[in-house]
């Protein structure tokens, strides 16, 4: 076919992008100015010389506007071309499969080291949760430290899963998976994972936490054999596909035993159809969507609940007479049902403002990955400063396992990390709506057509961030009635 | 004109396969087997306002969709007409979508004052 296109953009059209770009650059700096400048008022909130004090609603307010304004913002990029070569973008780095191999075997033979030594030093190790390595090791190693490394480098967790090296080294796959259930078992097993963690003591009793790793274990180990070590590390084991999700939004992945760098998060965006990348697009369901919308929860909820607010609204509810396992429970399953409500009811006004013959399903769907963004920029927010607190401590029992730390060293933090966390919530949602916005690109043949499907997940969008930037204002507090 | 989109799709087919034809067919199947087959359901159920693709089968319920979706997504299967067609609706959509950005630019600014506004009165 011979349509002569020009073999680079023209003039103009350089100009008008630069203009656009220019036009971002600035309305967001000012966005964030006010951002900024509010935080700063949130975390002096108790100085009465204070000479910018932002009320608590203009500051969320102005989150909200930061991820409406950006959505605008991106809707003026109408280019396809620009817009498929941002998330098509991806260098193939050096073939190094005899490394990879190498690298494999060792973070197999490390993950069984360490989670034995988390075993052993949970049940004989001192009972103090921030000297003892399975505490720091899990909490601050793992549930912090690892997740930032999946998302920001790449998913090292098929190599490091300690369960996954003995079950394929045993004779599995005895029973079929039912197929109908989808990973629909690890959305419920990651609430319940976060259940334990949030009203559990494992926080902060080693032997409680090294009975809970073993108990997993032996259970991880069984199901892996009764299943086959790809469907239960796949559909069912929370903590794979969390790294797993996870790694989706990170820049660097493995196909065919080598590495490949995209930009931060353009994985996320499935190539439909023709493309050289179909494989890195796996075809999901609304089971992937409630995962999804769980990892955004679960660091919502756990914000929630260690706010004095939120500790307040529980102790209110208690008060009424109900008991305290009650309302947590009730406020973390109504809170999960609420944002995926909020979800899917966005993707069906989606559906049904357009002219299109696809479904709100589908739609919920192809959109969801853009979620991911976001939990990441919540992630980065809720455990930064923690991972950086701890990191000495974790260092320290990493460096000697079998002996006591004598003396703990946890960093106390400047104030300005604080706006960090700012800059973590609305940076996650600056990429979901890039990811969005490309993602309707690939779904829609109108441009408009492309630009309208987006406004309710927008929407949403800026109800999480909202959310998200009220929690991080609010004063922290342990929450009540926990052991 | 649309120069880029085609270019795309040359893009595309020069990944999928060594020269064009070959490379439609090789969308084309992909195309068929990731889709779902509701669209072709609806388009039995409502025949009198659905456009199917012919290369794809994917149904649109505009023939303005359609032809657009030919111009995206098979800018190698075009006949001359198709293409004529594609770049009349390209035309038609690039006025649209000057007057979006001019409405999206006026709510920017309106944000941007509101928020501004509501600075100087709430925040001191």
């Amino acid at each position: 076919m011979s349509a002569s296109p020009p073999s680079r953009p023209s003039p103009r059209r350089l100009a008008g992008r630069a203009l656009s770009l220019c036009l971002a650059v600035v309305g967001f700096l000012l966005l964030a100015r006010g951002v900024a400048a509010s935080n700063a008022a949130v975390g002096l909130g108790q100085a009465s010389r204070d000479p910018l004090s932002v009320p608590r609603w203009l500051y969320v307010a102005t989150g909200g506007v930061t991820i409406g304004a950006s959505a605008l913002l991106a809707s003026f990029v109408t280019d396809r071309r620009f817009v498929l070569s941002i998330h098509r973008w991806h260098e193939t780095l050096p073939d190094w499969e005899s490394a990879y191999r190498a690298g494999t075997l060792a973070l197999n033979a490390l993950g069984l080291v360490l989670l034995a030594l988390v075993v052993y030093r949970g049940l004989v190790g001192p009972q103090i949760p921030t000297v003892n390595l399975a505490v720091v090791f899990v909490f601050a190693g793992m549930r912090a430290g690892l997740t930032m490394f999946a998302y920001l480098v790449g998913n090292p967790w098929p190599a490091l899963n300690p369960w996954r090296a003995v079950a394929e080294r045993l004779p599995n796959g005895f029973l079929d998976y039912p197929e109908a259930l989808g990973r629909w078992p690890a959305v419920a097993g990651l609430l319940a994972l976060v259940w334990v963690e949030t009203t559990t003591p494992v926080t902060s009793d080693p032997s409680l936490l090294a009975a809970a790793v073993g108990g997993y274990s032996v259970l991880t180990v069984v199901g892996a054999v009764a299943v086959g070590v790809d469907d239960w590390f796949g559909n069912v084991d929370p903590v794979s596909v969390f790294f797993a999700f996870y790694g989706r939004a990170a820049p660097l992945s493995w196909s065919d035993g080598r590495p490949r760098l995209h930009l931060p998060g353009m994985r996320l965006v499935g190539d439909d159809g023709y493309g050289d990348d179909e494989s890195a697009a796996p075809t999901w369901g609304m089971d992937d969507v409630a995962f999804a919308v769980a990892l955004v929860w679960e660091l919502t909820y756990s914000g929630f609940v260690t706010t004095a607010q939120g500790g307040a609204a529980v102790r209110a509810l208690v008060g009424v007479g109900l008991p305290p396992a009650v309302v947590y429970g009730g406020l973390y399953l109504a809170g999960f049902a609420a944002f995926y409500g909020a979800y899917a009811l966005a993707a069906r006004a989606s559906a049904s403002r357009l002219r299109t013959y696809r479904e709100a399903r589908e739609l919920a769907v192809r959109f969801a990955p853009a979620l991911l963004a976001i939990a990441a920029g919540y992630h980065l927010a809720h455990y930064f400063a923690f991972f950086v607190s701890l990191s000495p401590s974790l260092f320290t029992v990493l460096a000697s396992p079998l002996s006591v730390p004598p003396n703990p060293l946890v960093l106390t933090l400047p104030a300005w990390m604080g706006g960090l966390n700012i800059a973590f919530v609305l940076g996650g949602h600056l990429l979901a709506i890039w990811v969005a916005h490309s993602t309707a690109y690939r779904l829609f043949p109108s441009r408009l057509q492309a630009i309208e499907s987006q406004y309710p997940f927008v929407f949403v969008m800026m109800a999480y961030t909202a959310i998200s930037l009220w929690l991080i204002s609010l004063p922290t507090a342990p929450p009540p009635f926990l052991p | 004109m649309n120069p880029e989109e085609r270019r795309d799709e040359r893009k595309a087919s020069r990944e999928s396969g060594p020269n064009g034809e070959a490379s439609s067919m090789t969308e084309t199947t992909r195309g068929a087997t990731d889709r779902r087959t509701e669209p072709n359901a609806d388009a039995v159920s409502n025949p009198p306002e659905s456009y199917a693709c012919r290369v794809c089968g994917r149904a649109f319920p505009e023939s303005r969709l359609l032809v657009l979706h030919r111009g995206v997504r098979h800018a190698n299967a075009l006949t001359d007409g198709e293409k004529e067609a594609y770049v009349e609706a390209y035309r038609e959509e690039e006025a649209e979508l000057h007057s979006f950005r001019i409405r999206a630019l006026a709510v920017l600014v309106v944000l941007y004052f509101g928020v501004l506004f509501l600075y100087i009165g709430f925040a001191g």
